[in-house]
């Protein structure tokens, strides 16, 4: 379960007020989507949310303590074992094959044989096992959202925080992505999904909107 | 550990270009650090042994010939200037004058052992306070006519020289001086009137001051303490006639000053060249890590510590520093060992090259200050990096 | 293809300083009497032609395994050029002359990066060799 208390957030730069005093509540088996127009700050909430922007104001805590107050190998672990965040662009290091994309960060923890063969399953199910030799300029822009995605439920986190999981794909890949986070919800976890996509609607339990904010 | 390795190595190799640039400057950097110090030491050392080999206070040499025998000591040239050969025995009878002793320089003498000439010196091993502390181990006072002490760099084979047509026992080589007094034959005086009528006998060219075998080129002179060394010098005159006085002290702080002077710009290139290639490191490596940002904020985002990410970051760093000092080093070594003798040549400065221990002693040291450069050439831009918000960062690359 | 260029420049490249260094780089001893340098000298002018020579040649051919004989030639080339002033021709024996302080450390470096460009292309062509399955 996570709950954000009176978020708000400034970007620096432009000093626009982006978020302010949210107040979400995801619970365990629930697809909760985050929608509004573009420029509302969906992703900035999912980014605070997911403990990588450190909100302004307000706390985010994850069974009841605020992420934001732990330390860097705390956080770290959290993110690690609990709370997954998959990013809007993908993101995947050039010299690596997919699949040793999907895996290097959690050589560490587990044991690589392990690694793989859960990584091959999961590629499986969104119907890229195929490609786990390739490196990622081999790969579509559908393709390699799917292993971003493979790469953030890996270690079966708590909380999958997906950006924009479905913009700019077909429909075929874009339902098989939203039926894989809604199987993964009902596993007793939660999944906070930022979209334009109105598909979502038939997969969410729960819709957040953002409201651009005017000040 | 082995995946560790091969993942920072994959790393390293992934970013070709960079890693190249990296390699490149820090090689530069340990060659320059290598050869400079091997340089600055060598002359030291050469500098070290040149005070050992002054044991003398005054040199005493015919009219004449004092620009000669300061290239003696300073070059190791040799020259011929002869005096007739009871000048040591009138001078020791000088007051004031603690120790004296003599030696005769051939110059020009061709050998049979070598294709190219052979200096022979004739000391008197009675008197002699020069040549002794030069010698290297294994010396004993037992000089005889047969036998003789050689440079460190005549080659003798079987501990015999032939000279003339007549074998030699070689009884103990000279320490190294970094000079061509290493490629000298040293006699007692003794045998000179053999060797001689041996050279003739070969047909060698020789002088007819030479062919009259009494003869002095140099005479070496301690003064008691409480002395006065000029007019010590005055009563030598008056006893021996004119004659040219080299002050050896003078001579060696002469030296001293010109290797000073070396040495003071050999060090301000090496301290000048390491802050320039600093900051090249210091660019290159902020441009990599620029290009890096998403890779480390996705790392963080993926459960990586920032300190995990530092470790991995300075491992590639010391990857880098190790390959590149490791060629630079290499390089140095390869050229600036075998070309010792050269160097010291065209700087007219004497110049005793390491020994392999010194050598290995001072590679380990230049690769620990080169992956220290590095090191502080990248911390500070991965600190940095690692504290921005990996949101922002990655934000920032999709822009 | 750029592999094949790199490599047969560095060999010409290494021929060509095995010529200079002792005639125009760092000349043996100058002397009316021929002396061991002077031979040595002579026998560099020829190793380093054959090492230019066959440096031409592996330009000339694509094959890899022609060009990896080539390489190992070279690296044996490279113990030649070192061989004749240390063993087979000689030089002067006193180290102040020219050849001993100027011409054979020049050899050594030309040698031994000779040694290692040889070496590590043959190493590269044998291993490049075996992964293409020939």
């Amino acid at each position: 379960m996570l709950i954000s208390e009176n978020i708000s957030f400034r970007y620096r730069k432009n000093k626009k007020q982006t978020l302010s005093d949210l107040n979400v509540k995801t619970d365990d088996g629930d697809l909760t989507a985050v929608m509004g127009e573009s420029g509302s700050g969906k992703s900035t909430f999912l980014a605070v949310m997911a403990g990588i922007l450190k909100p302004d104001q307000g706390k985010v805590l994850f069974n009841g303590e605020d992420i934001y107050s732990l330390d860097d190998r705390k956080l770290s672990d959290i993110h690690l074992r609990h709370i997954s965040y998959v990013p809007q662009s993908n993101i995947m290091l050039k010299h690596l094959t997919v699949i040793e994309n999907i895996i290097c960060a959690f050589k560490e923890t587990e044991d690589e044989g392990t690694l793989k063969e859960r990584a091959l399953a999961l590629m499986d199910k969104l119907g890229i096992s195929e490609l786990g030799e390739k490196f990622p300029y081999e790969l579509s822009g559908g393709e390699l959202k799917r292993a971003s995605l493979v790469r953030a439920v890996l270690m079966s986190p708590d909380i999958l925080i997906a950006d924009e999981p479905t913009t700019g794909l077909d429909k075929v890949t874009g339902d098989r992505i939203l039926n894989f986070l809604r199987e993964y919800a009902d596993g007793k976890r939660s999944v906070l999904v930022a979209t334009h996509d109105e598909h979502i609607k038939d997969y969410a339990d729960k819709i957040v909107t953002i409201e651009r904010s005017l000040r | 550990m082995v995946s560790e390795l091969r993942s920072t190595i994959n790393s390293v190799k992934s970013r070709a270009f960079h890693s190249s640039c990296l390699i490149t400057a820090t090689a530069l950097l340990s060659f320059m650090l290598f050869s400079g110090i091997v340089i600055d030491r060598s002359l030291n050392n050469g500098m070290k042994n040149m005070d050992r080999r002054l044991g003398a206070d005054l040199m005493i040499v015919p009219k004449g010939a004092k620009e000669k025998a300061e290239n003696l000591i300073l070059e190791g040239q040799r020259g011929t200037f002869y005096f007739d050969g009871s000048v040591d025995d009138r001078i020791r009878e000088v007051e004031g004058i603690k120790e004296v002793t003599a030696q005769c320089f051939l110059k020009s003498l061709s050998a049979d052992c070598c294709s190219s000439e052979v200096e022979l010196v004739f000391y008197d091993p009675e008197t002699d306070f020069i040549v002794g502390p030069w010698i290297a181990e294994n010396y004993s006072n037992s000089i005889g006519p047969d036998s003789v002490i050689v440079g460190s760099d005549i080659v003798c084979e079987n501990g015999t020289i032939k000279l003339f047509g007549k074998e030699y026992k070689v009884l103990s080589s000279m320490a190294k001086t970094g000079t061509a007094l290493d490629t000298s034959v040293y006699f007692p005086s003794d045998a000179m009137p053999a060797v001689l009528a041996d050279a003739e006998a070969k047909s060698s060219f020789l002088t007819e001051e030479q062919k009259d075998g009494d003869i002095l080129s140099s005479v070496f002179v301690n003064i008691e303490d409480g002395y006065d060394t000029s007019k010590v010098i005055e009563k030598c005159r008056q006893k021996v006639g004119d004659v040219d006085v080299v002050y050896l002290k003078q001579l060696n702080e002469s030296l001293s000053d010109n290797l000073l002077k070396i040495t003071d710009v050999l060090e301000f290139v090496l301290i000048a060249g390491t802050v320039l290639i600093f900051v090249i490191l210091v660019l290159i490596n902020s441009v990599i890590i620029n290009d890096r940002k998403q890779e480390i904020a996705l790392s963080r985002i993926l459960g990586r510590s920032k300190k995990k990410i530092c470790n991995a970051l300075i491992k590639e760093t010391g990857c880098i520093s190790l390959f590149g000092s490791f060629i630079g080093c290499g390089l140095g070594a390869l050229i600036v060992i075998p070309f010792g003798r050269y160097i010291g040549m065209k700087l007219d400065m004497p110049y005793l090259g390491p020994g392999a221990a010194a050598s290995v002693i001072q590679l380990t040291v230049i690769m620990i200050i080169v992956f220290l450069i590095s090191l502080f050439s990248s911390l500070f831009v991965v600190i940095k990096t690692t504290n921005i918000e990996p949101y922002l960062a990655l934000k920032k690359e999709a822009e | 293809m750029k592999n094949r260029l790199i490599s047969s420049l560095i060999f010409i490249l290494a021929g060509l300083f095995t010529i200079l260094a002792p005639t125009v780089l760092f000349p043996v001893c100058e002397s009316e009497m021929k002396m061991s340098c002077y031979y040595t000298k002579q026998a560099e002018i020829g190793v380093g032609l054959l090492i230019i020579a066959l440096g031409i040649v592996s330009v000339l051919f694509s094959s890899s395994k022609v060009r990896l004989g080539i390489s190992i030639a070279q690296f044996f080339n490279a113990i030649l050029v070192l061989a004749f002033p240390l063993k087979l021709t000689g030089l002067c024996k006193m180290s102040e002359m020219a050849c001993r302080a100027g011409t054979l450390p020049a050899l050594i470096v030309i040698s031994v990066l000779l040694l290692i460009a040889a070496g590590v292309n043959a190493g590269y062509l044998a291993t490049a060799g075996k992964n293409d399955g020939k």
